[in-house]
């Protein structure tokens, strides 16, 4: 790394900058897909204030009261990023077992009743003063982290079933095990999301994702022995025909529908949203994209995709540049995070899959897990940037 | 260090994966394209039915006006009183001032509603409650009173007033089955009221709102507001003055006959239909319609102990005061009905004004006796003898050269088959034989006793029989109006056909008028009018009808040479002893004639004879030599003598006194002395006397005579009353008032 460091040393010495950052000159992270991620941000808060208002008009009697706070999570988060864009990201690979370490524990420790807060019947915050984080956010990094670790570590063996497969099935069933306590089963299908392509780009042989699948199988079969057919029967029943009976189960699901249809090709304009005057629950939140296509249509929820896209193509373009194995997996295990995420975020919404509670990066409203998706991409940028310096 | 990611790394990550995404992708849009685009109708139509709140604007109901647009019915402005027993307790944590609050205004709002404070208190108790009606359709000083209160105690959140629409008759029970009435939400339930519904009711606006999951209006600016169009007016033919005159007489005839199954009146114009009034009774007051008008009505149903059975009492009463008998009662006709044969047989020239006619006092048809009214029999009669004695061998005889085909082809020509059109709901026809009768039928239908009709049915054939033969429809809605009273559309007249010709039509106003001027004059008479009548007295032989028990009624038309309008008086089952039409009916249609002529700029001129027995006022003779004094009775036009007792110069006392009505040919006696005493006579009983044989034995006693109805004073008809009974004595000179009953013809 040392050597690096020399080779990319330029001559200039005599900037405005001075002697300091000219001697150790970082190179410049990529701007594009900077200007992508603070589109996509712009985008966001623009629909968080048009969103939120009604419901903070009616909870806190201040129609700013959310805005106000999300602009505040996103200027850290911005900061954050740019902080963390000059950090070297190998530091995370000498941590890799630490950060996975401390997400563990967060994992193990929301589970108790005094540190988890209990919300809507699942045990998924932890309160420490002002702030309020979800241990799975943490854990998603944590995992992102150490596969990226193991992969670059061994990858010549991930082709076998001992190497490629058992570590990281044993650790994906443990978080699993831990977060379906708490319960959350959005961020369980994440996680387990997010590992699978991982090990998939790292090398893991297709036929063994059949054992995996096998495994997954039994965990439904499990979830269905543990609920009881008929609530499975319901949830199908709700999710494959909603408005055959509007109760507290399909609102979201109706609400949803009823914007994303009524807003057709071209949108009611922007802040021009009914639905969002409490008929919507999580308008501003899980929900905020059914507000952008009734207030913009078609088109403005074709703009949302695009803009993931781009994303995604540039992050990967991003992560294919590092010029290592670690580089390359934590860059793509975290924009397969987000797209992941995005993507099963507007399947939610639009009734694609059947519902279950899980935010749009960017866009949803929600402190810290806003912090954390710029952190990230913080990484993404420091990898545009460290991976120019060990250009030969 | 490690080097980068392998060939195969970034070929499954940038082939295999991004395969898959881009198929997810793809599917994600094409999802989000369905919802969208293809089902977007049915989405929006989801969002605007939970979204969008909208309320009626009310339209205001148009007016109805009697012909002369004086106001029949109309909608005034009321409110609706309601609170929020929510708004009431909101924000008051002291039990103590809560209930002092909600005592207070349950007490002010009972006193001002008129209502109990306890049922009001009950309901300010319903806390969970935003709406609780307290008070409805209350006036505009009510609503006044509480907005006062409301606003004095700032209470405006509390207390809640809401526009509504009260219909208001402001005749009460004035022509009420023609008029009808509207049920709580202001549709029309009755008569015009319902038949023109939609013309007056109009469209009513509304507003769109936005409300959000709670009910709440949205914070934005979308209101969308479609104004309401008010409702038009109507312009009866129904005139205020001829209907209030009319009903007073058809209540007279009622409380004097005590008919058990009602009375009705009908005055039409001849020519065009229009009804100028229509009353009935049992009648009710519009403003109070579910309420029993009649007494013994009201009484029997009281009566009653069986809750049910009291129930359905009272609906059937109500049912039937509603009903508007003269066109929806169906009766026999009886002799009025001989009109419609006479001329149709003049018509069809099988009968003549000179064709005579035999009466034996009955007549065998088919084995039937048929019995005429004069038992004895008219012997021998022409046609118009045969209307005027309301001959019944004679028309038997009309009706059988007629024939049963042809008898039938007038009986529908004359519009007896059908409704006759009138815009009023509730329209019925009555039951008749066809072409195919027997001869039986055909005899008893010639006098009017087989089949039934309605009373409008008949004044509009009888109508056609008098004013050339055209059969017109009756109508009372004259003009449509707008909000402005601008007319809109106007009642055309529609002359459904001309059933006989204008001979025809003369020779029977002839006839028709030799009925009311027979024997020098009937109860139809009128003075100074020519009237043209016929009077019916039927025997109701429905199934289930009481023997003996009669319809009397009376149809006239006038002038009798251009006849302008047309007078009905119907009365069922009279049970206070009269039966006949000439002696229930005729003086009444004779009253409203005498009324309605004049009212409508018809002059009378007066014969010779009646001009003679026109009453004059007396003048005051006192302290005038006796040429003067005679002078000045000539000049007052009383040309019947004077009689001077005493020996005096001057006058000193006169009988009658001044201010005295007598007829012109009366007599005034002048006393000149002290000295002479004056003279008494004692009164003779001139009961049942004719009018003229009465006149003259009391003149001959020097008393003044006066005779009250329209019959003359050479009438055939009887002294029924006198008003000095029979053994007074009086002085000489004093008016003795005659009742005298026209002789009854039918």
């Amino acid at each position: 790394m040392t050597a690096a460091e020399k080779r990319a040393q330029p001559n200039k010495q005599k900037t405005k900058r001075g002697i300091h950052i000219a001697k150790k000159k970082i190179p410049r992270m990529d701007t594009a897909f900077l200007i992508i991620i603070l589109v996509l941000l712009a985008y966001g808060v623009i629909m968080v204030f048009s969103a939120s208002y009604p419901a903070a008009l009616e909870k806190t009697g201040n129609s700013l009261h959310f805005i106000s706070q999300h602009i505040l999570f996103v200027l850290l988060g911005i900061a954050a990023m740019i902080f963390i864009s000059y950090i070297d990201y190998h530091v995370y690979q000498r941590f890799a077992f630490v950060i996975f370490g401390i997400a563990f524990l967060l994992l193990i420790l929301v589970l108790i009743p005094g540190i988890g807060k209990e919300l809507n019947n699942a045990r998924r915050w932890i309160y420490i003063g002002p702030i309020n984080f979800q241990p799975s956010e943490i854990m998603k990094f944590g995992v992102i982290v150490l596969f990226a670790h193991l992969i670059s570590h061994d990858q010549k063996r991930m082709g076998t079933f001992t190497h490629g497969v058992v570590p990281y099935m044993i650790c994906l069933i443990t978080i699993a095990g831990l977060m379906m306590l708490e319960p959350h089963l959005s961020g369980t299908i994440l996680i387990f999301g997010i590992g699978c392509i991982m090990m998939y780009i790292g090398g893991t042989k297709l036929r063994y994702f059949l054992v995996i699948g096998g495994v997954a199988g039994l965990g439904v079969a499990g979830v269905v022995l543990l609920k009881g057919v008929n609530y499975i029967v319901d949830r199908l029943q709700f999710w494959l025909n909603p408005f055959a009976d509007v109760n507290d189960k399909t609102w979201q699901t109706v609400q949803s529908l009823v914007a994303i249809g009524s807003g057709g090709l071209f949108g009611r304009g922007i802040g021009a949203s009914r639905q969002k005057y409490l008929w919507l629950p999580e308008a501003y939140n899980d929900f905020i994209f059914a507000v952008i296509c009734e207030e913009l249509g078609l088109i403005g929820a074709l703009l949302v995709i695009t803009l993931f896209v781009l994303l995604a193509v540039r992050g990967f373009s991003i992560a294919s540049k590092a010029t290592d194995k670690f580089g390359f997996m934590l860059g793509v295990g975290i924009i397969v995070q987000i797209c992941l995420q995005a993507f099963l975020n507007i399947a939610v919404v639009t009734n694609f899959v059947p519902n279950t509670g899980i935010s749009l990066p960017f866009f949803s409203y929600g402190g810290t897990a806003i912090m954390m998706q710029l952190g990230e991409m913080g990484i993404l940028l420091s990898i545009s940037r460290y991976a120019k310096i060990e250009k030969p | 260090m490690a080097k980068g990611a392998t060939v195969r790394m970034k070929k499954r990550l940038n082939r295999h994966v991004m395969i898959v995404a881009v198929i997810l992708v793809v599917a994600l849009i094409g999802n989000l394209f369905r919802i969208s685009a293809l089902q977007g109708d049915f989405y929006t139509e989801y969002a605007n039915n939970q979204q969008l709140r909208s309320e009626t604007i009310p339209a205001s109901r148009g007016t109805i006006y009697d012909t002369n647009m004086e106001v029949l019915a109309q909608s005034t402005t009321v409110w609706d009183v309601s609170i929020s027993p929510k708004d009431i307790a909101s924000g008051i944590d002291d039990p103590q001032k809560l209930s002092e609050k909600q005592e207070l205004i349950a007490k002010t709002l009972s006193e001002i509603l008129d209502t109990s404070e306890e049922t009001l208190m009950t309901k300010i108790q319903k806390i969970e409650s935003q709406y609780q009606l307290v008070g409805q359709k209350v006036s505009k000083e009510t609503a006044d009173e509480i907005r006062a209160f409301a606003t004095e105690q700032g209470y405006t959140s509390e207390i809640h007033l809401a526009e509504n629409t009260k219909r208001y008759y402001p005749n009460g029970q004035l022509a009420a089955s023609v008029i009808g009435f509207t049920g709580t939400d202001s549709q029309g339930l009755y008569g015009l009221e319902s038949k023109y519904d939609d013309v007056l009711k109009g469209t009513p606006g509304y507003t769109v709102t936005l409300k959000n999951a709670q009910s709440e209006d949205m914070p934005q600016n979308f209101e969308q507001r479609y104004d309401p169009v008010d409702g038009q007016s109507l312009r009866l033919t129904i005139d205020e003055n001829i209907q209030s005159f009319v009903e007073s007489t058809l209540y007279d005839v009622v409380k004097q006959h005590n008919p058990k199954n009602g009375a009705c009146a009908i005055v039409m114009d001849c020519n065009t239909g229009a009804i100028l009034a229509m009353a009935n009774y049992p009648t009710f007051d519009l403003n109070d319609p579910f309420t029993i008008y009649d007494e013994q009505l009201a009484a029997a149903v009281e009566e009653i102990t069986d809750a049910d059975e009291k129930k359905e009492a009272k609906s059937a009463a109500q049912q039937w005061q509603w009903s508007n008998m003269c066109i929806s009662h169906t009766y026999q006709p009886g002799s009025t009905f001989k009109t419609v044969v006479g001329a149709a047989a003049i018509e069809e020239k099988v009968a003549f004004t000179n064709s005579t006619y035999s009466c034996a006092g009955y007549v065998t048809i088919g084995g039937e006796k048929m019995r005429c009214n004069n038992r004895s029999g008219h012997g021998t009669l022409d046609f118009t003898s045969a209307m005027v004695h309301s001959c019944n061998p004679a028309f038997i005889s009309i009706g059988l050269s007629l024939g049963a085909e042809r008898f039938f082809d007038y009986y529908k020509a004359f519009g007896f088959t059908e409704k006759t059109g009138i815009d009023l709901p509730g329209e019925q026809i009555g039951t008749y034989y066809g072409a195919d009768m027997s001869d039986v039928s055909l005899a008893s239908s010639s006098f009017g006793q087989s089949q039934t009709v309605t009373p409008l049915q008949l004044i509009t054939a009888v109508c056609a029989v008098t004013n050339g033969g055209y059969l017109v429809e009756p109508y009372v809605v004259e003009d449509i109006l707008d909000s402005n009273n601008n007319v809109v559309s106007s009642h055309e007249t529609n002359i459904k056909r001309q059933v006989i010709s204008e001979e025809t039509s003369a020779t029977l106003r002839t006839v028709m008028e030799a009925v009311v001027d027979a024997n020098g004059g009937t109860n139809g008479s009128v003075k100074g009018y020519r009237i043209a009548a016929k009077s019916g007295t039927s025997q109701r032989m429905n199934p289930g009808d009481e023997a003996n028990t009669y319809i009397a009624s009376y149809v006239a038309v006038a002038p009798a040479d251009d006849p302008q309008i047309a007078v009905m008086v119907m009365a069922d089952y009279p049970q206070n002893g009269a039966i006949y039409g000439g002696t229930i009916a005729a003086p009444a249609v004779a009253a409203i004639m005498a009324d309605t002529l004049p009212y409508l700029g018809y002059s009378p001129e007066y014969s010779e004879e009646e001009l003679a027995s026109m009453e004059t006022t007396v003048p005051l003779l006192y302290g005038k030599d006796i040429a003067a004094a005679k002078n000045k009775l000539i000049a007052s036009g009383i040309t019947g003598g004077v009689v001077v007792k005493g020996s005096g110069s001057t006058v000193i006392k006169q009988m009658p006194s001044s201010g005295a009505k007598i007829p012109k040919d009366g007599k005034v006696i002048l006393y000149t002395d002290e000295g002479t005493k004056q003279e008494y006579v004692t009164v003779p009983d001139v009961r049942n006397l004719t009018a003229t044989q009465a006149k003259q034995r009391l003149k001959q006693l020097n008393l003044n005579v006066t005779v009250t109805g329209g019959v003359s004073m050479t009438s055939a008809g009887k002294v029924q009353q006198q008003s000095v009974s029979a053994g007074t004595s009086v002085p000489i000179g004093t008016v003795i008032e005659l009742t005298i009953i026209g002789e009854t013809l039918d």
